[in-house]
């Protein structure tokens, strides 16, 4: 039976034309439309966080074309509705995490008053909620990366790029991390991971698409 | 929210960076012992309170630049400000707003200084206070400045010594207006800070000049942010 799913139609929201940078062994390219989830892997070291870079437009590419939202993304700005989390959390190590959540959030459009009820439940669900009134730097590595996740599950992007989502993640924690990326899939958003090793994620994606290979 | 940059920068200020401006009355105490603020009251035709005004500028000056060069490589290099670059915010921000956060944070120090010196010399003649709280928000903006520039030059320590030095040596005539301690050949500032031994200083071209002078600083510093920002090379990337 054919069931229509306009999101399937949609234009991609990420599109990528034999883009290469930095020292990528080759060209790639993909597109993810609206509630897909592509992953990316096939590369070494750091060219997940170069492509991440790459994408958010901080660094151009070597050769090929990307856009984001239908834009090549700008090296002032990263579109408002696009969503690009480092393997590195945005979390100073000195400070505690909760009030740097918060102003985060708020960077991103939220008002700080609005969403710090959903940000308490957010950290409720996850069992974080000690955690984040402790300095970051304090932590173990994956919660404060843990924690970055909280943007995209309370801003509900339209493009959501996220390079070594389960780097270090404990084995027990790993299907709330792939949880949260399937959640904002089903919200519509395109989502990009930039994984050297996927793991649980590749039986999630909608697509894997290998450095060098065309998906 | 607009100010996330300066948010950020502000409250670490406020909670690392504030300990050293307890060094200020050393400074001028230092400064005063070195010098004879006397003669230099004599030799210029600054009133007392004009002359601890400056005193307290070139002490306020020489933190904020020890500080301050720490302050922006620290900052501009930590791996947090690099991820928060790819948030959907302003990249440009995160350079003006973190250098006005520095340059109000050192200023707020440097009027807290003056109302101390005010309360202390009360009923002494003022003079003219305008061209003095003038040249000192000046040399305040000409330091942040130099530190922000220094800040994206290099390392935390490095910029730190770098830009004290720099701000050590050309704005010393504040307080050494006769050249006592260091000559002028060099000085950046020299035509902001002749040897006054006259009447009329500072006057609005000596206060333009120290304003411009930061401006260039700030400019120079602005674009090796955005070359930095483009290659992903500020201070902590290295």
């Amino acid at each position: 039976m054919f069931i229509r799913e306009p999101w399937r139609e949609a234009v991609s929201l990420i599109s990528a034309s034999n883009l290469k940078w930095g020292k990528a062994s080759g060209p790639v390219s993909f597109s993810v439309a609206p509630g897909r989830m592509t992953v990316v892997t096939g590369y070494s070291g750091s060219e997940g966080e170069d492509l991440l870079q790459v994408m958010a437009g901080i660094r151009k590419p070597s050769a090929g074309s990307i856009e984001i939202c239908g834009a090549i993304p700008g090296a002032f700005q990263t579109p408002p509705s696009a969503l690009f989390l480092s393997a590195a959390p945005s979390l100073d190590p000195a400070r505690p995490a909760y009030r740097q959540l918060l102003s985060r959030l708020s960077a991103c459009g939220l008002s700080r008053t609005a969403v710090r009820g959903e940000l308490d439940d957010w950290l409720a669900r996850s069992g974080l909620e000690k955690e984040a009134r402790i300095r970051s730097g304090r932590l173990p590595g994956w919660i404060p990366r843990f924690m970055t996740l909280a943007l995209p599950a309370l801003l509900s992007p339209r493009v959501l790029a996220v390079c070594e989502p389960l780097e270090g993640v404990p084995l027990v924690r790993i299907p709330d991390v792939v949880g949260i990326l399937v959640d904002a899939r089903t919200a519509g958003c395109a989502v990009a991971v930039l994984s050297v090793n996927p793991g649980e994620l590749a039986a999630e994606a909608d697509s894997i698409v290998s450095i060098g290979a065309t998906g | 929210m607009r100010g996330f940059f300066f948010h950020e920068a502000t409250d670490r200020l406020m909670q690392s960076y504030l300990s050293p401006y307890f060094l200020i009355p050393v400074v001028i105490v230092v400064t005063v012992s070195l010098l004879d603020p006397f003669e230099i009251t004599c030799t210029t035709g600054l009133s007392g309170v004009q002359s601890a005004f400056l005193s307290a500028t070139f002490a306020v000056c020489l933190i904020s630049a020890f500080a301050g060069g720490r302050f922006f490589s620290v900052f501009w290099g930590s791996a947090w400000f690099g991820s928060c670059l790819l948030l959907p915010i302003r990249r440009a921000s995160g350079f003006w707003q973190v250098l006005l956060a520095q340059f109000l944070f050192s200023s707020s120090l440097l009027v807290m200084a003056w109302l101390a010196i005010l309360a202390a010399l009360a009923g002494h003649p003022a003079g003219n206070l305008m061209p003095v709280i003038l040249v000192g928000l000046a040399s305040v903006f000409w330091t942040s400045g130099a530190a922000a520039l220094a800040g994206l030059l290099t390392t935390p320590a490095a910029a730190s010594v770098f830009s004290g030095i720099i701000t050590l040596y050309s704005l010393i005539p504040l307080v050494d207006p006769n050249g006592s301690i260091f000559t002028s050949a060099f000085r950046i500032t020299t035509a902001a800070m002749p040897a006054h031994t006259g009447l009329g200083w500072p006057d609005t071209t000596a206060i333009l000049i120290l304003a411009g002078q930061g401006l260039a600083f700030a400019l120079a510093a602005a674009g090796l942010y955005i070359a930095g920002m483009r290659r992903m090379t500020l201070p902590g990337e290295r």
